[in-house]
């Protein structure tokens, strides 16, 4: 396996390279960048530059006052036949301001026949895996939005898009109040709301992303055309041929390029500023324009940041000003700084969610008990162990 | 009420319990009670640790001063904890009467766990029964316990060096038949020069 990730990661090296001659391209284009992306009509997502594209220096920030939230559940299990869900809330308050720390975790217990049997999408479906993570995300953003006060910065696990719960956002707008959609967009849109009210800063942490919407705007970069449209490429239809630069002879694991836009491909926006930025820098400011973020009431901005030990995405709402920006990196490389490379604040609230094998016992033990639980015969058998 | 701890588990021998604040748990030997209600137990404390809240989780060296700490990371003292095991002794039912040897049943988990009045561990050590309850617990530092709970006990006594003296006969006799233990016992309740010249 070594070896062939080896062999993966020297094919890549030259697609790293094609991408950094496309970012120094684009950072002299300047203004028409913008113009360019904004009229680009591409089948994959691409990421508007808001700053100049170069690497920002960040300060770390020691004084303020930090909320993390972040769940685990345990979800509705077809061979115990236990019909209901749990959702373990972790919030974490920490003032560096006053030198206190809050830790709390709040279960919940859903069990009502509408919530174990909610409408999703216009129709009624068992609440599965993705039902009770937006369920979780929901609850994620109400102990947030309940805590937040003036100043504070307010951190959430993960990505801020929820792309897995509806990629299309137009089907929402006929959806009813109680669909599980409908609730959980409308969760996030009224946290959001709040921290914009109360004067709270909000930023959402992605370790590790595997996301690539900057490299798609060096796509656009590469293209030939003018302005970019996918939908009449010209090397698709075979108008023009593209001949692969920077290949090396006899690599096999990934596909030669066809087109110019082939290029950058497989890059990273990690492996790109993992490249591009120092430990302590941020990248410029970003839009998302994720389908889905037309049904928020506000855009969803990013940047990338090298932590030190990796290169994370930190997503915020578009309100986020540029000096609240600058206070609000400065907290969350402080907070890589206190916890050993992962904001301390969403470890903690990690640790105060998760739901871990004992508890998971317990639960089903307690409903079994309460003869809300009777397991498959599969089950049984597994449990009774006998020879 | 001063209470220093509620108790997580509990056996007709010994009780555990949790400080309700990290690094605020009673004295090692010092005598402890708590009551259901009816029947009150009491024990001599045999083990206090500082503790991460969460077993599947180490501390590690920070490398900084607790004020430090206090300052840049004040979750830390959120996720410890301190613990303590006191070993039963003796219980007393509800009409008052003193019984110098193990309850019947132990005592109940959620029970607080409080230091036990001056007046109390009088009574409670006057007859030194508790010396060979504590000497069958089996525990490796038994040494150490017995020495701590008859100093502890002495500092209440009307006249501490005649409880000590008492306290190291009893030693000596229950002990016969292990020379080193009780010589190890006795040195460790020995009165000092400068406790000899107080009084």
């Amino acid at each position: 396996m070594g070896v062939g990730l080896a062999a993966l990661s020297q094919e890549t090296a030259p697609r790293l390279a094609q991408a950094l001659v496309a970012w120094e391209r684009a950072a002299l284009l300047g203004p028409e960048l913008r113009d360019r992306v904004n009229a680009a009509k591409t089948s994959w997502l691409v990421a508007e530059p808001l700053e100049e594209l170069h690497a920002y220096d960040c300060t770390p920030v020691g004084v303020y006052r930090v909320l993390a939230s972040d769940g685990s559940q345990i979800l509705p299990d077809r061979h115990d036949h236990i019909p209901c869900f749990l959702v373990n809330v972790g919030l974490v308050d920490i003032s560096y301001i006053e030198g206190t720390a809050r830790l709390t975790s709040t279960p919940s217990v859903s069990w009502s026949p509408d919530e174990v049997y909610p409408f999703v999408g216009g129709s009624r479906q068992e609440a599965d895996g993705r039902v009770v993570g937006a369920r979780r995300f929901a609850a994620e953003c109400d102990a947030l939005k309940d805590a937040i006060a003036e100043h504070t910065v307010a951190l959430m696990d993960g990505t801020l898009l929820l792309w897995w719960l509806e990629p299309e956002p137009d089907r929402l707008r006929g959806l009813h109040p109680d669909d599980v959609k409908t609730q959980t967009f409308a969760a996030l849109n009224d946290f959001l709301g709040e921290a914009l009210t109360v004067g709270a800063l909000v930023g959402s942490y992605l370790s590790s992303p595997r996301t690539n919407d900057v490299v798609s705007m060096l796509k656009v970069v590469l293209c030939t055309e003018d302005p970019v449209d996918c939908d009449r490429c010209p090397y698709d239809s075979g108008a023009k041929a593209w001949h692969a630069q920077l290949e090396i002879a006899g690599a096999s694991l990934l596909p030669v390029p066809s087109k110019p836009c082939e290029e950058a491909h497989p890059v990273t926006d990690a492996s790109l500023f993992r490249s591009l930025l120092a430990p302590g820098q941020r990248s410029a400011r970003f839009r998302s324009h994720a389908k889905v973020a037309r049904a928020y009431d506000v855009p969803i901005d990013f940047v990338y940041l090298h932590v030190g030990g990796e290169i994370s995405r930190l997503e915020f709402p578009a309100w986020t000003t540029p000096s609240a920006l600058e206070r609000l990196v400065g907290a969350v490389f402080d907070q890589c700084n206190k916890g050993l490379g992962y904001p301390v604040a969403l470890a903690e609230a990690h640790e105060q969610a998760v739901v871990r094998a004992a508890d998971r016992r317990s639960f089903i033990e307690l409903a079994r008990r309460n003869g809300v639980s009777r397991p498959s015969a599969k089950l049984a058998r597994k449990r009774q162990g006998v020879l | 009420m001063n209470r220093l701890g509620e108790i997580v588990e509990a056996s007709t021998t010994r009780l555990r319990a949790v400080a309700p604040q990290t690094f605020e748990g009673p004295a090692f030997g010092s005598f402890v009670k708590t009551s259901d209600g009816s029947r009150t137990t009491y024990g001599v404390v045999a083990h206090v640790e500082h503790v991460s809240i969460d077993p599947s989780r180490r501390a590690i060296p920070l490398g900084r001063t607790w004020e430090e700490l206090r300052r840049e990371q004040p979750q830390v003292l959120e996720l410890l904890t301190t613990e303590f095991e006191a070993c039963c002794v003796a219980f007393a039912e509800q009409d008052g009467a003193l019984c110098a040897y193990l309850p019947p049943v132990p005592p109940r988990v959620h029970d607080f766990v409080e230091a036990c009045t001056p007046a109390e561990i009088v009574d409670l050590t006057e007859d030194l029964s508790f010396i060979r309850t504590l000497g069958a617990t089996g525990i490796p530092i038994v040494t150490e316990l017995i020495a701590a709970a008859i100093r502890s006990a002495a500092g209440h006594h009307h006249d501490q060096r005649v409880y000590l003296v008492r306290a190291g006969r009893e030693v000596a006799d229950l002990f016969r038949q292990d020379y080193e233990l009780a010589s190890s016992i006795i040195r460790r309740i020995r009165v000092s020069d400068g406790q000899k010249a107080r009084r």
